[in-house]
């Protein structure tokens, strides 16, 4: 199924910038259909979860995971000018086979839906189930398998997609941007020029925060005609890790961000989590975490919460505005492109010290994600050499909504390249969806490379700052395209 | 003849207690605005001001710590709408302060420049000024002693028993203005959309520390309100402008209290300023959307967050809390000129001469080659430094304009609940860059723009960590 989605894709690569040049020439005729949905994609049986090194069983639902669709199409009149149905999914990366499966449920049910215009992106939640298998060392009896759960949350959010399809009517769109400081740059830099991600800050070696950060607050908001407000997406560049760890299933962040606009705008109201660039951030505090701690005290709030309390805010101020320019005629414009990355390569002594320690972790069934970590190197080397490894081929996405881009990427990718992409797109507002449309990995820049340490070793990056640098003039190209001026036709 | 750099320190009695104490606050403000065109600061070239936009003022508080009826120390926090604490400005003020109010020790002026680029000159020599018609600077620098003494004394005289409290609230105003390239130099408010820009040299820090003062009756009567920003948003204009501070103010007085006193106070930010690096657009199509300009929508951004804590803070307010006060002279080490950086400024000062340039960078270039020559003789350089324990939060100040990451390590290093770190505060204001700024280069990170290095920089995270620290000597 995959290699006929590719082939798809493959073909609308030449016809992607001609589709779009048509499209915006007739973007003033055309008219915006909007459907939302969303669906519980919460398992019924403990899972594993995953995110992290050790194997974790789940005990408890704390909060629902889902996934949440919108789904756009432009036409004017009864033709059909473009399409994008994106849906966010509260897992922590579209694993390899998810977005494949989830097409191959809605493509026959929706034969008007270009299935290659559809996909989804994950929230990076690192409490939510594992969806392939061969990750960990699983026990047999007691869980829902991987497989298992792939195959029930595939078929939840397909169902979600048609619904969100059906659904769709004509409708009005805005955008505005806000800011909430969410994230914070996770990799401390040190006196020996090293880096570490998490590592301490109140230590006499500590020099400063590795890179940059981005506090903006990218929100679209979608009316029906009765002028409810029926969706909005919400590009934060941070991933929704606030609360990793322990073997509690929950969304992370983004519920309480959920519960909060509910409470507000009505429960009816989908919410879509987009993370925006943000490989080298959490919301994880580096320093200054008694003063947070007492103002949480006072306010009564978990730093879950917290999160959620200032991207609601920075949401309310967005929403205030965008009220004030809604767009009915807004141009929608979805290239698909497969693009080649190099990937990194793996040099003699990273090898050296991947089999190492890999032959360490060899025969201990619960350092079976340890084992994959450093064995995927040698691996990879193995292939470098023998001349079968290839560039990486990814799956891109650019979509035009009036004067919005957005980029999709498949990595957890640093800041920097996102900067770069906002910099330089000719769009108002450019969102990147980083985790969308597959999972590839950390995508580290120059900086963190030469500093080290996890997220920027070769065994977290495939892709490393030569693919980084060719994912940002790539996306960049697309998103130009879609911006064009387009001679009036006679 | 080498000299090793050699650090002082002048402490306080009382900072080696912190004992709890009860505080007497006096707070005041005074209209600094000129009546007549001056020359304006903070640029290469002379502006001579056309007019007032707003006004500039000064605000001071004046806290007094009292055990057992008896003063035990005491601090004059004084922040000032200009660019730069010149050398002309302070130990005059000091003396004045030090006939006019003789219970205070004028050691403990804290005396901090918002660094609006849109105030008086107050130090002569470094720009072509018209003799007629323009207030000159010294003639300035007097009536501004005049002024902040009058405030200082205000202040003082009006000090009653009062309480603290302190709060952590975010805003999104200070960016880091250094783009970075493919080749690895880097440019202050270099082109971002450049396909060789590679990102944002360093990070920012939204945090902004905020210290109310209240009356006895609970009444909020002050606010030092700490932003990592330098006030500089309308740095080109040729009218007096306060720049962002001002809306600051006048949001704060519509909607929190008429007669507030709000003490502007600029966080390590020599990397940071409120320009967009990008995205101006969409930043653009909020203004019109909210109808402001961009000074008022940062002025917005501050006095969200301060109306949104000032309410958590009334929750905790203290009237019986550790205070101390601590001065430090630091002598740093200077950063060394290069040979090759005096023969690059030799070339750049032949050229500006053929060009008649009439802006002050030949002066700045000049500098930097009699820096070369006294550099062996004179090797430190004089900061003075204040560091306050004020109840939890650590106040801590320094001359500079303090790239961002060394007051990112102050605060991770600090063991007080909040630090605040005030930059421009007392005579200086020369930026000292970080390692990688000074590798990328660039106007901030040139060796014109520093009398202080990485090396110096280092030294000052740690003289300042260490003198915070020494205030809480049972914290872990």
């Amino acid at each position: 199924m995959k290699t006929l989605c590719l082939k798809r894709i493959l073909r609308a690569r030449t016809a992607c910038v001609v589709a779009a040049a048509l499209v915006v020439a007739s973007a003033s005729a055309a008219e915006l259909w909007i459907g939302a949905a969303t669906t519980s994609i919460t398992p019924d049986k403990p899972v594993a979860l995953d995110g992290h090194r050790g194997l974790r069983i789940s005990t408890k639902v704390e909060s629902p995971i889902t996934a949440t669709m919108l789904a756009l199409e432009s036409r004017d009149g009864d033709k059909v000018l473009d399409q994008a149905v994106i849906v966010s999914c509260d897992i922590v990366a579209i694993r390899e086979g998810i977005q494949e499966k989830v097409r191959e449920k809605v493509k026959p049910r929706l034969p008007d839906l270009d299935i290659s215009k559809l996909f989804l992106n994950a929230t990076h939640t690192h409490n939510a189930p594992v969806t392939v298998e061969g990750r960990y060392t699983l026990p047999d009896n007691g869980i829902m398998r991987p497989a298992e759960y792939a195959e029930f949350m595939t078929s939840r959010v397909a169902d979600a997609v048609v619904e969100s399809w059906h659904k769709r009517r004509v409708g009005k769109v805005a955008w505005a941007q806000s800011q909430a400081v969410v994230a914070q740059n996770r990799r401390a830099t040190y006196a020996d020029g090293t880096a570490r991600m998490y590592g301490a800050t109140n230590t006499a070696n500590f020099r400063g925060l590795e890179g940059c950060e981005d506090h903006n607050l990218d929100v679209l908001c979608f009316w029906n005609r009765q002028k409810k407000l029926i969706a909005t997406a919400i590009n934060v560049p941070c991933p929704a890790q606030e609360a990793e760890g322990g073997l509690l299933l929950h969304a992370d962040f983004w519920h309480p961000v959920r519960e909060m606009l509910h409470k507000r705008h009505g429960k009816d109201l989908l919410v879509l989590g987009w993370a925006g660039a943000g490989g080298d951030q959490t919301s994880h505090l580096m320093y200054g975490k008694a003063a947070d701690e007492r103002m949480r005290k006072l306010r009564g709030l978990t730093r879950r919460e917290e999160v959620a309390r200032r991207i609601v805010a920075g949401w309310e101020d967005a929403y205030e505005y965008a009220r004030k320019d809604i767009r009915n005629d807004a141009v929608l414009c979805h290239c698909v492109k497969e693009i080649e990355l190099p990937h990194r390569k793996v040099t003699e002594s990273e090898v050296a010290e991947a089999r190492k320690e890999a032959a360490r972790f060899a025969g201990d069934p619960a350092q079976r994600w340890n084992y994959r970590w450093h064995q995927g190197v040698v691996e990879r080397y193995e292939a470098q050499h023998a001349g079968t490894e290839g560039p990486h081929k990814m799956e891109l996405h650019v979509v035009r909504l009036g004067d919005v881009a957005i980029a999709t990427n498949e990595f957890e990718l640093f800041t920097d390249y996102g900067v770069q992409m906002k910099a330089r797109s000719p769009a108002v507002q450019t969102f990147v969806i980083q985790l969308a449309a597959g999972s590839y990995g950390y995508l580290p820049t120059e900086r963190a490379v030469r500093g080290g340490h996890y997220s920027a070793v070769i065994q977290s990056s495939r892709v490393g700052p030569d693919g980084g640098q060719e994912l940002v003039e790539r996306t960049v190209e697309v998103i130009n395209e879609l911006w064009k001026p387009v001679t009036k036709q006679p | 003849m080498k000299t090793k750099p050699v650090v002082f320190f002048i402490i306080a009695l009382a900072a080696a207690s912190a004992s709890a104490a009860e505080l007497r606050i006096g707070a005041a403000t005074i209209n600094i605005t000129p009546d007549k065109p001056v020359a304006l600061d903070g640029q290469f070239n002379a502006r001579i001001s056309r007019g007032v936009d707003n006004p500039i003022t000064a605000t001071a508080v004046a806290i007094e710590s009292r055990e057992g009826g008896r003063a035990v120390d005491g601090a004059m926090l004084l922040s000032c709408d200009i660019v730069v604490i010149r050398p002309p400005i302070l130990q005059p003020l000091r003396e004045r302060l030090r006939e006019k109010l003789p219970a205070f020790d004028p050691r403990k002026l804290v005396i901090t420049a918002t660094h609006t680029h849109t105030s008086a000159v107050t130090e002569e020599g470094t720009y072509e000024i018209p003799k007629e018609g323009v207030m000159q600077p010294s003639e300035y620098a007097t009536f501004l002693i005049d002024r902040l003494a009058e405030v200082c004394v205000r202040a003082w005289n009006q000090r009653k028993p009062g309480g603290v409290s302190w709060g952590l609230g975010h805003a999104v105003v200070g960016l880091n203005r250094r783009a970075v390239y493919a080749d690895g130099t880097a440019k202050m408010y270099g082109a971002t959309n450049d396909p060789n820009f590679r990102g944002i040299e360093g990070g920012e820090d939204h945090g902004m520390e905020m210290l109310f003062f209240w009356d006895k009756r609970e009444n909020l009567l002050a606010a030092g309100i700490n932003v990592a920003c330098p006030s500089q948003e309308v740095e080109h204009r040729s009218t007096v402008n306060a720049d962002f501070w001002h809306d600051v103010r006048e949001q704060l007085h519509a909607g929190l209290a008429s007669d507030l006193f709000v003490l502007g106070w600029p966080g390590a930010a020599g990397d940071l300023s409120p320009h967009r690096m990008y995205r101006k657009e969409a930043e653009d199509r909020m203004l019109k959307l909210r109808g402001l300009t961009y000074t008022q929508e940062i002025g917005r951004r501050i006095a969200l967050e301060v109306n949104d804590v000032y309410k958590l803070a009334q929750r905790d307010i203290r009237t019986d809390v550790p205070f101390a006060h601590t001065v430090a002279d630091l002598t740093l080490p200077v950063r060394k000129v290069t040979e090759k950086e005096v023969a690059d400024a030799q070339k750049e000062i032949e050229k500006l001469q053929k060009s008649n340039d009439k802006s002050h960078r030949v002066g700045w270039f000049k500098r930097t080659l009699d820096r070369y020559r006294t550099q062996d003789s004179e090797p430190t350089y004089p900061a003075e430094v204040h560091v306050l324990r004020i109840g939890d939060i650590a106040i801590a100040t320094n001359p500079f304009e303090l790239f961002q990451d060394y007051g990112t390590q102050m605060k991770a290093r600090s063991k007080a609940l909040q630090t605040f770190v005030i930059q421009l505060t007392g005579p200086g204001g020369t930026y000292l860059p970080t390692e990688r700024a000074v590798e990328g280069g660039g106007y901030s990170a040139v060796i014109q723009s520093n009398r202080v290095g990485p090396e110096g920089g280092q030294m000052l995270v740690e003289r300042t960590v260490e003198a915070i620290n020494a205030l809480w000597p049972d914290a872990k």
